[in-house]
């Protein structure tokens, strides 16, 4: 797997795993484009001073589709996602590593996309 | 380990707690590194820049603000200060990120949250965190817990000198094993700083106290603190066990031995039995070790056997070289000849004609080499001692 050339040593981390299963994530196009799957350090690395670490590098998503109450609460809660809608997509190994990570949302995992990978399209809108 | 962020016009800030993270923390308090406090939150993202904002809070606020009294919309369209920051980053290269003062009244609604969206943290106050599990889960620190039953009258009181030895001891022990981890040969500044266990409280009953690392763990809830209270708990758990002992004490630098020594041996002299309980951020981490007096003292026997060394002493042999080191006091010397250093123990069959000798002069000395090896890691160290000393004139 071939990660892009600005992920920092140990990253991936240890411990994370193959993609795989059900996964939720924020996204602010329908159907999700691939402007949706850019990392904070992709965006914009200049609020991270061009360095690269491992949680800038990664993306959100949750497995639990419970979590996605409290998700709907943080699109509430911070304007830039108010206009957010949720997809649903199936991971395969060939779209990353991922690692449990748990925040305000339990089943938060932080997933790495490696060079090639199209995740955006297997994501469909399930919620506005 | 804290998040660190450098933010245009605040400078470097810290952030304090992390109320809604996704893909990066996108609400969130923080601190400049004049101390003053704010509330960020992520607003907008375009094709051309995105937009954060940042309103000045008290400590007071921030706490009406996390316990849901005041609603986040409120908490950025209501400035304490009457005024908010607004940071516009671009994406295109050449543009600097660019921080601007905005009243309330210029913030369109579809940049502020929703009116009556509040936070519901448990904690309805900053740190005054009290039991273990929230410290280690809110704080991300490692904590803890030791129970010491002291050899006294009252259970709840602790021996000054006693305790004083067996905390440094055990700081002394954590310090050494983080050497070993960040893979230098001696302890500096940073080290002390990361492996810096602080003292919160006493508990009731009998004597309990409670530590805390004072640095953070990070994202994936590991420190470097934590791992060093891992491998100290190992080797309290190993007890007396000679092969677990040695296992554990092989991996690490000769010194966490001699520092373990020191540990139990304050132990030892003291208190009838030590729980220690590790409460981790880390759910798959801590652990519960109690050592009853008679462990304690069956384990430093064991480690005494095991930190004994091999000691071998070579046929005296004759050198000739610059005497560039004599201490009477210590009993030192150093002699230097072309090829090589020799230094150690000055025997007291050579104390006079070393009084008499004068340092960068020539001598011809007749000493001996003792090799030591140590069971338990395998280091050897070498030194000499001095039988006699000639001059050469």
């Amino acid at each position: 797997m071939k990660w892009p050339h600005f992920y920092p040593e140990n990253c991936p981390p240890p411990g994370a795993k193959p993609a795989c299963g059900k996964m939720y994530r924020l996204v602010q196009h329908n159907p999700a484009q691939a402007e949706d799957f850019r990392t904070p350090f992709e965006e914009n690395p200049k609020r991270f001073k061009n360095r690269a670490d491992v949680r800038n590098c990664g993306l959100s998503v949750h497995t639990d589709p419970q979590d996605s109450e409290q998700l709907k609460k943080a699109m509430r809660m911070v304007p830039r996602f108010k206009n957010n809608q949720i997809a649903e997509g199936e991971l395969n190994p060939t779209l990353g590593l991922i690692k449990h990570t748990p925040s305000e949302y339990k089943s938060h995992h932080s997933w790495w996309v490696p060079i090639g990978a199209e995740p955006w399209l297997v994501f469909k809108i399930v919620s506005g | 380990m804290a998040d660190i962020l450098n933010i245009t016009g605040l400078g470097r800030v810290e952030i304090v707690e992390t109320y809604v993270f996704y893909d990066q923390p996108v609400l969130f308090s923080c601190k400049s590194g004049a101390g003053h406090l704010y509330l960020a939150v992520a607003t907008d993202k375009n094709d051309e820049y995105e937009t954060w904002l940042y309103v000045g809070v008290s400590v007071e606020r921030l706490n009406l603000i996390r316990s849901g009294t005041i609603d986040l919309h409120d908490a950025f369209a209501k400035p304490e200060d009457g005024f908010l920051l607004q940071e516009i980053i671009p994406y295109d290269d050449q543009t600097q990120p660019r921080m601007e003062s905005i009243q309330p009244d210029q913030i369109s609604e579809d940049m502020l949250p929703m009116p009556g969206e509040c936070l519901e943290l448990e904690i309805e106050t900053l740190p005054e965190l009290k039991d273990s599990e929230e410290i280690a889960k809110y704080g991300k620190r490692e904590v803890l817990n030791l129970t010491l039953n002291f050899d006294g009258p009252f259970t709840s009181e602790a021996p000054v000198t006693a305790l004083s030895q067996i905390l440094g001891n055990f700081q002394g022990v954590i310090n050494a094993i983080g050497m070993h981890h960040f893979d230098l040969k001696r302890i500096n500044e940073d080290i002390k700083r990361k492996m810096q266990m602080s003292f919160l409280k006493v508990g009731a009953g009998s004597f309990d106290i409670q530590l805390a690392s004072t640095d953070t763990s990070d994202f994936f809830e590991s420190s470097d603190c934590g791992d060093a209270i891992e491998k100290f708990l190992n080797l309290l758990a190993a007890g007396s066990n000679q092969e677990q002992l040695k296992s554990h004490l092989e991996e690490l630098p000769s010194r966490v031995a001699k520092d373990y020594t020191a540990f139990l041996k304050s132990l030892n002299q003291s208190v009838i039995d030590v729980k220690f309980k590790w409460v981790s951020p880390n759910p798959n981490r801590g652990r519960t070790v109690h050592r009853s007096d008679h462990q304690i003292h069956e384990a430093l026997e064991a480690i005494e056997v095991l930190e004994k060394y091999d000691k071998e002493i070579s046929q005296p042999f004759r050198i000739t070289g610059k005497l560039t080191g004599a201490f009477l006091s210590s009993k030192r010397f150093r002699i230097e000849t072309t090829d090589q250093t020799y230094k150690g123990i000055i025997t007291d069959q050579a104390i006079r004609t070393v009084r008499n000798a004068t340092l960068s002069q020539n001598y011809t000395a007749t000493i001996r080499k003792i090799t030591e090896r140590s069971d338990s890691t395998g280091n050897t160290k070498t030194s000499h001692e001095l039988l006699e000393l000639i001059s050469d004139y």
